[in-house]
C-alpha cells in the first residue's frame, strides 16, 4: 500500500513537470511553489488517510482476537453445561433436590369424623441428596391435616414419613438405613396423588394395610433378574395397647418411628414380578413377633400396656400379614387388584380396653380386597370403578364382629391439568353391616413437582 | 440375640452380594465403544437455540438446563446421551438413533430410589424402532411401569427431543 502513494506522489510530481510551460504562459494560473504546496498538503492528506487506515487494521485485528477469545470462552462455558451434567460430580446445590406433592379433599358425607369436610389432607416437602452415585439420602416431612396446636379445632400432626440413606452396594443390590415404607401393596410406597384413581386411598391400603407405613430400621433390595426383585426388610414394629377402645385396630398401632419400642421387631419380604411391560404381580410377608412389645406399658409416656378381659396382662401377640396384588396397564386400559390378611395370635380375641370390655374379638383375622378398572380416553381424563372389601373383626362371628364388614363400590374420574397436577372426582356407595352406610361424593385437588 | 441373629444373617447377605458386585453405572465411553463398535468416532454439538430451544421445551415440559447437546455420528448412526430427572434426580440415558428411529436405549446411570425398573430389556425394547409422528410425539404405545410413572415419563421425553434432534440435523 505504501508503494502505491509513492507512485502517486511521483505521478502528480510527473504531471506538474509536463504541465510547467503551459501554466507559466497562463498569468492566473498557480505558481510552482504554489502548486509545490499542494503537492505537499495532499502528501500530508495521504499520510494521514494511511494512519487511520493502519489504526483500523489494528483494531480489527483487536476485535479477531477478542472475538476468538470470546469464542473459546463460550465453549467452555458450553462444556460445562452440556448434558449429562454429572451431577454426583457436581456442586453442592446440583447434589440437594427438594420437592413437594399433596392434596387438598372434600369429603361429602363420606368421612366417620363429618358428614361435610374440607381437609389439606397433607402437605408433603422432600429433601434429597445425592453424595455420590451410589450413595443417596431421602427424606419426606409431612404436615397432615393443616392446623396443629393444643387445640380441639386442630387435629393436624408433623411427621417424619421417610428419612433414610440408600447405598447401591453393586449394579443391582442396595441397602438403605433410616425410616423407610414399608414394601408392603401397591399405595404404600408410591402414594402421589397424581399417581391413583380415587380421591381418598382405598381402605384396604388404610385399614388392613396401614399405608402411610413407615418404619425405622433396614431394607436390602434388589433384581433377582427375569423380571423379579425382591425386598427384605427388618424394622420396628406394631404396638397394641388396651386403651379405650380403638387401640387394637391395625391402624392405630403404628410407631411411627417414635421413640419406638423394638421388643417385637417386624419383618417383611416382598417379591415382584415386573417383567412385562405395564404388569406388576406382588407378593409380600409381613411378620410381627409381638404386637404388645413384650407387654411393654411404657411408663414414661402413660401407655396402657395389654389386657385382657380378666385384667391379666397379655404378651407375646405375634401376626402375620400376607399381601397379594396386580397392577396391569395396556394402552388406555388399566387394573388394579389387591388382597390382603392378616392372622393374629388367637388370644387377642380376649383383649379388653381398661374397663375390661372386650375389644379384641374378631380381630385374630382381619382381611380386605379390591378390584379397580380403569380407562384412560386421553392424556388428561381417565374414569374408574372400584369395589372394596374390608373387615376388621373377621376372627369371630358374633357381636360386634357380625357388623365388621364395610362393602363400598366408587366410580369417578381422574382429570390431569398437568401431568404432575390433578384433579379429582368419585362417588361411593357404601353398604355398611353396621348400617352406618356413608354414600356420598369427594372432591380433590392433588399435585406434585 | 434373635435381633444379632438376624442382623448378622443379613450382614453375611450383603457381604456376599457385594463379592459379585459389579459397577452401578455403565460409562458413557463403553456406551460409545459398543454402538461403534470401538471405533468411537469425535464427538460433535448441537446447539439448542431459537426454535429448537421452544421446541425442546415443549417436549421436556420445562426449559431444558444445558445449552447444547454433544452427539456421535458415523453415517446414520447417531448416539446421544443425555440427562433427565425422573422424580428428583437425574437419570443418563444413552440413546442411538439410526434413519428416524431408536435402534437403541439405554440407561446409563439411575439415581432414583425407586422406578429402577426401567433400566430393564423387558422395558427398553419398547422403544426399538419407534419414531415420531407429525406432533412429534412417539408414534408407537410405550407400556409403563407400575410404581415407576415418573421414571418411564423421562425416558419417553428424551426419545421424543433426541428423535426431534436428529430429524433438524438431517434436514
Amino acid at each position: 500500500m505504501q508503494v502505491k502513494y509513492r507512485r502517486l506522489s511521483a505521478g502528480i510530481a510527473a504531471a506538474i513537470a509536463v504541465t510547467m510551460p503551459a501554466i507559466g504562459q497562463a498569468q492566473d494560473e498557480p505558481s510552482v511553489s504554489e502548486l509545490w504546496e499542494i503537492v505537499q498538503q495532499q502528501q500530508a492528506e495521504l499520510e494521514r488517510l494511511r494512519s487511520e487506515l493502519d489504526n483500523a487494521r489494528n483494531s480489527t485485528r483487536e476485535i479477531e482476537i477478542q472475538s476468538l477469545e470470546v469464542s473459546e470462552r463460550l465453549e467452555a462455558v458450553a462444556d460445562v453445561l452440556d448434558s449429562p451434567s454429572g451431577r454426583s460430580g457436581g456442586s453442592w446445590a446440583d447434589r440437594t433436590t427438594i420437592g413437594a406433592y399433596g392434596e387438598v379433599l372434600y369429603n361429602g358425607g363420606t368421612s366417620n369424623s363429618a358428614t361435610n369436610e374440607l381437609d389439606v389432607q397433607r402437605f408433603v416437602i422432600f429433601l434429597n441428596h445425592q453424595f455420590n452415585e451410589s450413595l443417596r439420602f431421602v427424606s419426606e416431612l409431612e404436615v397432615e391435616h393443616s392446623y396443629i396446636a393444643d387445640d380441639a379445632r386442630a387435629p393436624g400432626a408433623v411427621e417424619m414419613e421417610q428419612a433414610y440413606l440408600q447405598w447401591d452396594y453393586s449394579a443391582d443390590h442396595n441397602v438403605l438405613g433410616g425410616m423407610y415404607l414399608v414394601p408392603i401393596g401397591i399405595l404404600n410406597e408410591t402414594h402421589e396423588p397424581i399417581t391413583f384413581y380415587g380421591v381418598e386411598r382405598n381402605r384396604i391400603e388404610s385399614r388392613i394395610i396401614p399405608t402411610t407405613y413407615r418404619v425405622n430400621g433396614f431394607k436390602f433390595a434388589g433384581n433377582l433378574g427375569g423380571g423379579f426383585s425382591y425386598d427384605l426388610g427388618i424394622h420396628e414394629g406394631l404396638f397394641f395397647e388396651s386403651g379405650n377402645g380403638g387401640e387394637l385396630a391395625i391402624r392405630d398401632s403404628r410407631q411411627s418411628g417414635a421413640r419406638a419400642e423394638i421388643d417385637g421387631l417386624g419383618y417383611t419380604g416382598r417379591v415382584r414380578y415386573t417383567g412385562t411391560p405395564g404388569l406388576e404381580l406382588g407378593l409380600s410377608l409381613h411378620y410381627q413377633s409381638d404386637l404388645t412389645q413384650e407387654g411393654s406399658t411404657r411408663g414414661n409416656i402413660n401407655r396402657d400396656g395389654v389386657i385382657d378381659v380378666f385384667g391379666n396382662p397379655v404378651s407375646d401377640l405375634d401376626g402375620l400379614l400376607t399381601e397379594a396384588h396386580i397392577s396391569y396397564q395396556t394402552g388406555a386400559w388399566g387394573l388394579r387388584a389387591l388382597w390382603a390378611q392378616w392372622d393374629i395370635d388367637d388370644s387377642i380375641e380376649l383383649v379388653a380396653n381398661n374397663d375390661l370390655s372386650n375389644n379384641g374379638l374378631g380381630r385374630s383375622e382381619q382381611s380386605g380386597y379390591y378390584i379397580e378398572p380403569s380407562y384412560r380416553f386421553s392424556e388428561k381424563f381417565g374414569a374408574f370403578v372400584r369395589y372394596e372389601f374390608t373387615d376388621e373383626r373377621q376372627g369371630a362371628d358374633i357381636n360386634a364382629a357380625a357388623d365388621s364388614a364395610t362393602k363400598r363400590t366408587l366410580v369417578g374420574f381422574n382429570y390431569w391439568l398437568h401431568p404432575n397436577a390433578v384433579f379429582k372426582f368419585d362417588y361411593q356407595f357404601e353398604n355398611d353391616e353396621s348400617d352406618k352406610d356413608l354414600d356420598g361424593f369427594n372432591l380433590g385437588v392433588g399435585w406434585q413437582f | 440375640m434373635r435381633i444379632m441373629k438376624v442382623i448378622s444373617s443379613m450382614l453375611t447377605l450383603l457381604i456376599l452380594s457385594t463379592v459379585s458386585a459389579s459397577d452401578d453405572h455403565i460409562a458413557p465411553e463403553d456406551f460409545l465403544q459398543r454402538v461403534f463398535a470401538g471405533a468411537e468416532p469425535e464427538s460433535q454439538t448441537v446447539w439448542l437455540t431459537g426454535d429448537k430451544q421452544d421446541i425442546a421445551t415443549q417436549i421436556l415440559g420445562h426449559k431444558p438446563d444445558y445449552l447444547r447437546l454433544r452427539f456421535w455420528q458415523v453415517d446414520e448412526k447417531k448416539a446421544w446421551i443425555i440427562d433427565e430427572i425422573g422424580k428428583t434426580e437425574p437419570i443418563t440415558i444413552g440413546i442411538v438413533v439410526e434413519g428416524n428411529t431408536i435402534a437403541d436405549i439405554q440407561v446409563l446411570a439411575f439415581r432414583e430410589s425407586r422406578g429402577w425398573e426401567i433400566k430393564h430389556d423387558f422395558f427398553t425394547r419398547q422403544f426399538h424402532g419407534v419414531g415420531l409422528d407429525s406432533r412429534r410425539r412417539l408414534n408407537a404405545n410405550i407400556d409403563g411401569i407400575s410404581g415407576a410413572t415418573l421414571s418411564v415419563r423421562a425416558m419417553n421425553k428424551v426419545s421424543r427431543l433426541v428423535l426431534y434432534l436428529s430429524q433438524t440435523l438431517d434436514s
